[in-house]
């Protein structure tokens, strides 16, 4: 634009001066013009003036060579005459350019040459005829009118001209002014032009300098830029040679800037196919050719200068010039080897991160900012039971627990506004069988180029067994502090260097301290010990030992509230870690001033369990020596029989006698049983409505024997109507029982004893009293306690374990009752007084009805079973001698092998037994159809309720313990219908 | 409080003892017991007698004697072992 107004303006002013110009050549030859003619005018003014005097010359010799006819005067003429023509012609020429005065030239001529006739012959006259004819004709005045006419015409024309001349010099005169102001107006218009085109020049000029000056800025910049940028640069011109290489091409190439110039772009930039190596075609080349970009295929490689391969990313493009024709190529390229390299290595890298991510042990999914799920791997699915097509598409926010919810969105949304660039969360999801997994979350927001969020990456741990752990092991310590604060043991866990890192709530109640006021302090500043110098320092030093790796264990004296003291049983602990440094101290105290005020006591107690040890030992003994004697008696027995000859009489006592002593080792077998339940808090009682008569006669009729056989006399007195209780009654007669048996044993032969019961409000008291051997009053708690019996002097004082009168009282205690002993003391007899609740008399009692059985002397079919040959033998014979079938089986299988074939209405059965045990044997009996309805006893040397529960759900019918009582025998096998075995179809026959 | 540890453990050892020993017992009394009875009905059955007599020595009898054989030797060498010195 610039350009274009400095060409108007040159335009301009070339107009404006060549106007000038013209204007000035134009007035220049006007004025010229003018000039010449005004000259023209004049010399034509001269000539006709020469003219008429070169005539007046003639005229003049003329006359003087008539008067004197002297040929001297005849010069001027002839002179004039030669000249006239010559006067004539130049005339012509200077009225060439005046017609109108020319049109007079031939008159003058005319009159020039009559007069030049009239003087030739006037003068020839003269000379011939002398004076007189010549002046004859001389005065006829021709030549004189001639003369006038001539000069006339010459005047006229003179003046003509002379008018032409001033004219001229007029007009000469104008186009000199019109010169001179079309001179000063151009010149002036040519000035403003220059002036103009100057200004206009001046500017472009600075404008050209400015952006020359731009032009070199950018040039170094640019070249600044080639030799900064990373990439190699080279230019050629169009032939392909080289014009210039920035210094990464230097580099890259190994040529200078210098040495490639000129030369070929394939010599200093060869390229080659690095699968093929074959020469590439070169892109400079091509891209010069096809007047377009060109790039390099992947595979190219550049061979350096020192040979080398290196792979080269290239684009060459062509330069266009002003002409819009190449005029060279531009080739950029960098080296990609390294680049090539670190791509493998992001390959690999890539890959290796595809493996992480899909065999990765923690669930990986990414999401687009919605929290859609775009991409999961294995383990997330196996987290949450989805497949990877059920969980893609699918949001986060779907399988979410409720409670959790608040927290996801808020943590999306501080990431999505960029409060955070990540966060790590802990919530629940579902699975997709409903289970709620807890996780950890860790989340982060990838953002694209324009900082806009483009996806999440979730991480996701399945933490649920780690939070069942934790909860566990949160409970675990609470439930550990829980047991630290309500341990009365007062405990302190230290570091090593004894500063207090944790306490316990009984530590803390010995002088009201609180928690944070021990937290961090030195364990030994604590009010418990800064009392005494000499107890902080012992402690000190305990501490140091413990810290040493020692336990210390010492009874210090502390110092509690109140300015208390007490005495406490310390402990210091060092506690390792894996690697066995010592990382805690744990300083336990037990407050045992009681314990101390107790060790006399305890001493005193020590000496008693010593004296109860040696009971016990005579208790074993007893109990060997106790069950000797009744064996001693039936193996004598034995020996009678055997001698008896079958004597009837003998027979019979000898076999009384044999049942007696064996009644009396059941009885101490089942005393021992009753002790071990005592003893285990195991013996329960079965109350039942039952009158204090039937537990009186029981007990008698137990005890009878015992008195007969030292001839005591009993006597019985009940006062009132018959008496209801709530009792046990096998029980509570085996306590009367326990008494009458004592009062037998502790009597001489042939004493007294006397039971008695009478109601007592709401208690009935029944005494046993005696005029035996008493008590001593240090006795009376004594013989309560088991193995408490009382030492006599002579025989009767070791018979018995010493654990009935314990039996007694526990039973009495369990019944709600009390026992107690009165005696007025050795040999002054003793009085035991059982007294337990009543019944209200109002009570209307009915005795249980005896169970009726079927005909007793119908034979039964029974079955025997036992591991035991003698047993099986012995309980046989017994049954065959009832009148009844026996078969026997020695374990449980053959027991249901036996029962399938002989269809027993009865079997009596042990428990444990080899094979199968006689559990098992009844259930798989019940499943037979033959067995549904049989009746089926547990004979067995375990008593107790936990056997007699497992025992009826085994299917037993009933639980009976060894011996069985023969009354007890007979009744069960009489309770069975007899023959009750289809033998068609195996099946029992109703009841 | 160790001495009553010592004395529990001794209660239980004790009651152990005892429960094994009289189920043990209870078998060999039901062979002594029901071959008692069983004499009562076989008067002018001497073989028989002589048979159920032997049966009630040698399988009710010996084995019961055997166990407080054991149990007199454990409560001895017990005593011994409590003995002071």
């Amino acid at each position: 634009m610039k350009y274009k107004s400095i060409v108007i303006g040159a335009l301009l002013a070339a107009i404006f001066l060549s106007v000038s110009m013209t204007l000035n050549y134009r007035n220049t030859t006007k004025i010229r013009e003018y000039n010449l003619a005004v000259d023209r005018a004049e010399s034509a003014i001269q000539s006709l003036r020469s003219l008429l005097s070169t005539v007046n010359d003639a005229e003049t010799g003329q006359r003087g060579y008539l008067l004197t006819g002297d040929e001297e005067y005849l010069k001027p003429y002839q002179e004039s005459i030669s000249t006239i023509t010559q006067a004539l012609s130049e005339v012509e020429v200077q009225l060439a350019d005046t017609p109108t005065i020319a049109r007079e030239l031939p008159d003058l001529r005319n009159l020039v040459s009559r007069k030049l006739a009239e003087m030739k012959e006037t003068i020839a006259l003269r000379r011939e005829r002398g004076y007189q004819p010549a002046a004859r004709l001389f005065d006829t005045d021709q030549g004189r009118v001639l003369m006038d006419s001539i000069r006339s015409s010459i005047t006229n024309m003179v003046e003509m001209e002379r008018q032409l001349l001033t004219s001229r010099l007029k007009s000469s005169n104008d186009a000199y002014q019109i010169a001179i102001a079309s001179g000063l107006i151009s010149g002036f218009s040519a000035l403003v032009s220059i002036a103009a085109l100057f200004l206009l020049v001046r500017r472009h000029v600075d404008e050209r300098e400015k952006a020359n000056g731009k032009m070199r800025e950018q040039s170094e910049l640019l070249r600044t830029t080639l030799a900064s940028i990373g990439d190699g640069v080279i230019t050629t011109d169009r032939s392909g040679h080289i014009t210039g290489l920035n210094e990464v091409a230097e580099e890259i190439t190994g040529w200078s800037n210098e040495e490639s110039y000129g030369c070929s772009v394939k010599k200093v930039f060869p390229v080659y196919y690095h699968e093929s190596k074959q020469e590439a075609s070169h892109p400079v080349l091509t891209s010069i050719h096809s007047d377009d970009t060109v790039r390099t295929t992947h595979d190219t490689q550049l061979k350096a200068k020192d040979g080398s391969l290196l792979f080269v990313d290239c684009s060459a493009s062509p330069i266009v010039g002003n002409d819009e024709k190449t005029v060279g190529c531009v080739l950029t390229f960098k080296d990609t080897s390294q680049q090539r390299k670190r791509e493998a290595i992001l390959q690999k890298s890539e890959s290796r991160l595809r493996a992480a991510f899909e065999n990765a042990a923690v669930g990986i999914a990414h999401a687009s900012p919605d929290e859609r799920l775009i991409r999961v791997n294995q383990r997330l699915c196996e987290i949450l039971g989805y497949s990877e097509d059920e969980l893609i598409g699918r949001q986060f926010s779907e399988i979410t627990h409720p409670d959790d919810m608040a927290l996801a969105k808020d943590c999306l949304s501080k990431m999505l506004t960029g409060e955070y660039r990540s966060q790590k969360i802990q919530k629940r999801y579902f699975r997709k069988d409903g289970e709620i997994v807890w996780v950890n979350k860790t989340i982060s927001l990838v953002r694209d180029p324009e900082n806009r969020p483009d996806y999440f990456i979730t991480v996701i741990e399945d933490i649920t067994d780690r939070i069942a752990a934790q909860e566990a092991l949160e409970e675990s310590e609470a439930h550990l502090r829980r047991v630290l604060d309500n341990t009365l043991a007062y405990v302190c866990v230290l570091t090593p260097e004894g500063s207090v890192l944790e306490i316990n709530r009984s530590a803390l109640d010995l002088d009201d301290s609180q928690h944070s006021d021990c937290i961090g302090k030195a364990f030994n500043e604590l009010s418990w010990w800064n009392y005494d110098t000499e107890v902080s320092n012992r402690l000190s030093d305990a501490l140091k030992k413990s810290a040493s790796g020692e336990i210390v264990r010492y009874d210090e004296k502390i110092r509690i509230h109140e300015n208390d003291t007490t005495i406490i049983d310390l402990i210091i602990n060092p506690a390792r870690n894996e690697s066995g440094e010592i990382t805690h101290l744990i300083a336990t105290g037990i407050d045992i001033s009681d314990r101390k005020m107790l060790e006399e006591e305890l001493r005193v107690v020590a000496a008693e369990l010593s004296q109860a040890n040696k009971k016990k030992d005579e208790f074993l003994a007893t109990l060997a020596h106790e069950l000797r004697n009744p064996m001693a008696p039936i193996r004598t027995g034995l020996e009678i029989l055997r001698l008896s000859h079958d004597d009837p009489v003998t027979m019979e006592q000898t076999r009384e006698m044999m049942e007696r002593q064996t009644d009396q080792l059941v009885r101490l077998v089942d005393d021992l049983l009753d002790v071990s339940r005592i003893t285990r808090g195991k013996l329960e009682l079965r109350k039942e409505d039952v009158l204090l008569t039937e537990i009186l006669n029981r007990a008698i009729e137990s005890s009878k024997p015992v008195i007969d056989s030292f001839g005591h006399k009993l006597t019985v007195d009940i006062e009132g109507p018959d008496i209801s209780l709530s009792a046990d009654s096998h029980r509570l007669s085996q306590v009367i029982s326990n008494l009458l048996n004592n009062a037998a044993k502790y009597t001489h032969d042939g004493g007294k004893i006397h039971l008695s019961a009478i109601r007592d409000g709401d208690f009935v008291s029944v005494s046993v009293e005696d005029n035996g051997v008493g008590l001593a009053p240090e006795m009376r708690e004594l013989i309560f306690e088991m193995f408490g019996q009382v030492k006599k002097e002579d025989d009767l004082s070791t018979s018995g374990l010493g654990i009935g009168l314990t039996l007694a009282r526990s039973l009495t205690e369990q019944h709600g009752g009390t026992i107690s002993v009165v005696s007025d003391g050795p040999d002054k007899g003793s009085k035991f007084t059982i007294k337990i609740p009543a019944n209200n008399p109002a009570m209307n009692y009915e005795s249980n009805p005896v169970a009726t059985g079927f005909d007793p002397k119908i034979p039964r079919q029974v079955l025997v079973v036992d591991d035991s040959p003698s047993i099986r033998k012995t309980m046989s014979l017994v049954i065959k001698l009832q009148g009844h079938e026996v078969s026997t089986a020695c374990d449980g299988r053959e027991a249901i092998e036996r029962a399938a074939e002989t269809k027993p209405d009865i079997i009596f059965m042990d428990i444990g037994m080899p094979r199968t045990n006689g559990y098992e044997a009844a259930k798989l009996m019940r499943k037979e159809p033959w067995g549904k309805d049989l009746t089926i006893v547990a004979l067995t040397g375990w008593g107790g309720e936990d056997v007699s529960q497992r025992v009826e759900e085994s299917g037993f019918n009933h639980h009976v313990v060894k011996p069985p009582e023969p009354e007890v025998l007979k009744s069960l096998i009489a309770s069975v219908r007899p023959n009750s075995i289809s033998s068609e179809d195996g099946t029992r026959k109703e009841s | 409080m160790g001495l009553e540890k010592n004395h529990n453990v001794e209660k239980q050892s004790v009651q152990s003892k005892l429960g094994a020993f009289v189920h043990s017992a209870r078998n060999d009394l039901n062979v002594i017991s029901m071959g008692i009875q069983s004499i009562e009905d076989l008067a002018g059955h001497p073989d028989k007698i002589q048979e159920i007599t032997e049966l009630i020595r040698n399988g009710g009898l010996r084995p019961l004697r055997e166990k407080l054989d054991l149990i007199q030797k454990n409560a001895d060498e017990e005593s011994e072992s409590n003995s002071p010195g």
